[in-house]
């Protein structure tokens, strides 16, 4: 299995930390980032991100805050474990989000069937 | 194309910049190893350390030159890189066991070390004979001489250990990273291996001068010669791998 990647894209009007931390979030909380396994150091996924190391320790303090990591000196950046999930998801929260990705996708010019085959990548690429 | 005109322009300028590094380091050890000379016999002492510490920076002004990422969308693996993954592990076992006997080898000869005949502390060996008389011999590796080696060991392993997490952080292909890590590691090498193999084979010709050292004079030269040979292998692999950047030895 590929190890996962971070993907930024510098001319989005989401700004970079923020695209940082909802990838991290994704990645940590579909399991595809396991329990206390180690992240990059702040330094390190800046610079192969080519970003100032301010805006992925933003990224890092908010995940922190969200309690999906921990860091400790010494021992690094760690995926904390997870925080017991609802078990269903709020049906109006979802209802909402797919309108607003739909929302976006045709003001891209997306037509039914490309927002259709886009969910459905994004849902094989997390799944 | 363009793109590995790029990378072999980078390439070029990362072996010129390590060349240039060594040229300033082999000047530099020689002005250092010539004015300490003046007075004491110690600008070997200073002048390792000068050449592995400009051979280090010029690996470092190479690293320097590595390409940010550009372009709008960039991509980022979640592996975190650690400084380990990087150093040649056989080599940098040894050098780290070499390191050890060189911190023990100059504590028991500063503890054995003696004043010599104008008082200076720590430069000779003097030893009590069987029948009362006292023997003497030097040079020895006491204070004098160790201090001046501990301290630029101290201070060019902590610029090693910076180098080499600069190196491990910074963006750019895996085998490039090993390059640098393997040429800095080779630096620190020739810091450790170099003042051993002074130390052991100056302990070692002292003890061997002695006549009545007994048998723990005879041990020690049996420990000492076997670890100075040792030191003198480690100092030829560093020094080849320091100065032939492009160079693959088995490690």
């Amino acid at each position: 299995m590929n190890s996962p990647a971070i993907r930024v894209d510098t001319s989005s009007p989401v700004p970079p930390y923020e695209q940082i931390r909802a990838q991290l979030a994704a990645l940590i909380t579909t399991g595809r980032l396991l329990e206390r396994e180690r992240l990059p150091t702040v330094r390190q996924l800046a610079a192969d991100l080519g970003l100032a190391a301010g805006t992925v320790a933003r990224a890092y303090r908010e995940l922190e805050a969200a309690s999906l990591i921990h860091t400790r000196r010494g021992a690094g950046t760690r995926v904390a474990p997870l925080p017991s999930r609802a078990p269903d998801p709020d049906p109006t929260r979802l209802a909402e989000l797919a309108r607003q990705f739909v929302t976006h996708a045709r003001t891209l010019g997306a037509e039914g069937d490309a927002v259709m085959t886009a969910v459905r990548e994004a849902l094989e690429e997390l799944p | 194309m363009l793109a590995f005109d790029a990378e072999s322009t980078a390439s070029a300028a990362d072996r010129y910049l390590r060349w240039a590094g060594l040229l300033i380091g082999a000047v530099a050890a020689r002005a250092v190893g010539h004015g300490l000379d003046a007075g004491e016999d110690v600008g070997i002492l200073y002048a390792i350390p000068v050449f592995g510490l400009c051979a280090v920076a010029g690996v470092l002004a190479g690293d320097a030159l590595t390409a940010r990422p550009r372009g709008d969308v960039r991509t980022a693996g979640l592996t975190p890189r650690r400084v380990r993954d990087y150093v040649p592990p056989r080599m940098t076992l040894l050098l780290l066991g070499q390191a050890g006997v060189l911190v023990v080898l100059l504590a028991v000869a500063a503890v054995l070390a003696s004043p010599d005949d104008m008082g200076r502390a720590g430069r000779i060996l003097t030893v009590t004979c069987p029948d009362g008389r006292t023997a003497s011999t030097g040079p020895w590796p006491g204070l004098f001489y160790g201090l001046p080696v501990l301290a630029s060991f101290a201070v060019s392993t902590a610029g090693c250990l910076w180098s080499l997490t600069k190196i491990a952080r910074r963006p750019g292909d895996e085998k490039t990273r090993r390059d640098r890590a393997l040429a800095i590691v080779a630096a620190w090498g020739l810091l450790v291996s170099a003042p051993l193999l002074g130390a052991a084979s100056t302990a070692s010709g002292a003890l061997m001068d002695m006549t009545c050292d007994g048998t723990v004079g005879r041990l020690a030269t049996w420990v000492l010669w076997p670890t100075a040979l040792a030191a003198l292998v480690t100092v030829a692999w560093c020094l080849f791998t320091v100065i032939s950047p492009k160079a693959r030895v088995r490690r």
